[in-house]
């Protein structure tokens, strides 16, 4: 039977190994059929972003095409598509007041937006929550 | 109803520009949600209960922070929901804190940490 996963990530894009960590887990967590529900934190808000752009590297002095820079809000679209696959559920809620701060409310297809009281909700339906907190 | 533990490890946060703690700000929206939630202070955030805290305003050119937060104020707040709030002694005594320049909450000793936590169904480590 599946079990669900309430995790909340709290660090922004490209900060911390806490972001790549918890999305392996995520992905793991569907694959295996199971459901996730994620809350984004503060600056993690700014993962789903839908205008993140990737950059060249002039160290490496790779083109843009060529360095293919990560961006994050390719990660969340891909657990979408994982979830779907999987026929499982996946729920992404943004914190709205964080997003405001911080002007990032235009994301991928998938998150939606919510509060403390959607957070409450999945922590009641969960079988764990886990809180990835920034540490510094 | 699920019992959670807000353990809140990481102090000042980000807290002059948010004007808050954000992990005391959250567990206290999921107490006004309906969560059975209490607090631990762990490590420099035990400094949150001091009372005689006074933090001044921030300045920078023509921008401010007019009302920075008191952070013993909020968790005597949460207190007032029916929540509890808890700290690590040996935390307390490494800082040269004193019992008595705190709000009224309750310490634990570090050793019985682990009976402590198993008390409740979720720990949330900020």
């Amino acid at each position: 039977m599946a079990k669900t996963l309430n995790i909340l990530l709290m660090d922004p894009p490209y900060e911390s190994s806490n972001t790549a960590t918890s999305l392996r887990l995520i992905e793991a967590t569907l694959k295996k059929g199971n459901n996730v529900t994620v809350f984004a934190y503060e600056g993690a808000t700014a993962l789903s972003f839908r205008h993140q752009k990737g950059h060249p590297n002039p160290v490496k002095k790779t083109s843009l095409e060529e360095e293919k820079h990560p961006l994050t809000k390719d990660f969340v679209s891909a657990l979408f598509e994982v979830a779907k696959k999987k026929d499982v559920e996946f729920k992404w809620v943004n914190c709205g007041l964080c997003v405001d701060e911080r002007g990032v409310g235009d994301w991928v297809e998938g998150p939606v937006r919510g509060g403390p009281p959607q957070f409450v909700e999945a922590v009641q339906k969960s079988d764990k929550t886990l809180i990835v907190a920034t540490t510094r | 109803m699920a019992t959670i533990l807000s353990v809140i490890d990481t102090a000042y946060r980000a807290t002059l520009e948010e004007q808050d703690d954000t992990s005391l700000w959250f567990t206290h929206a999921c107490k006004n949600s309906g969560a059975d939630v209490h607090i631990l202070l762990t490590g420099n955030a035990v400094n949150y209960a001091v009372k005689t805290q006074n933090p001044k305003p921030l300045h920078l050119g023509t921008s401010s922070v007019s009302s920075p937060n008191k952070f013993h104020e909020d968790l005597e707040s949460f207190t007032k929901t029916g929540s509890k709030v808890f700290f690590i002694k040996e935390d307390l005594i490494e800082r040269g804190i004193g019992t008595d320049s705190l709000i009224g909450i309750e310490g634990i000793k570090r050793s019985n940490l682990a009976s402590f936590i198993d008390d409740y169904d979720h720990i949330w480590h900020w």
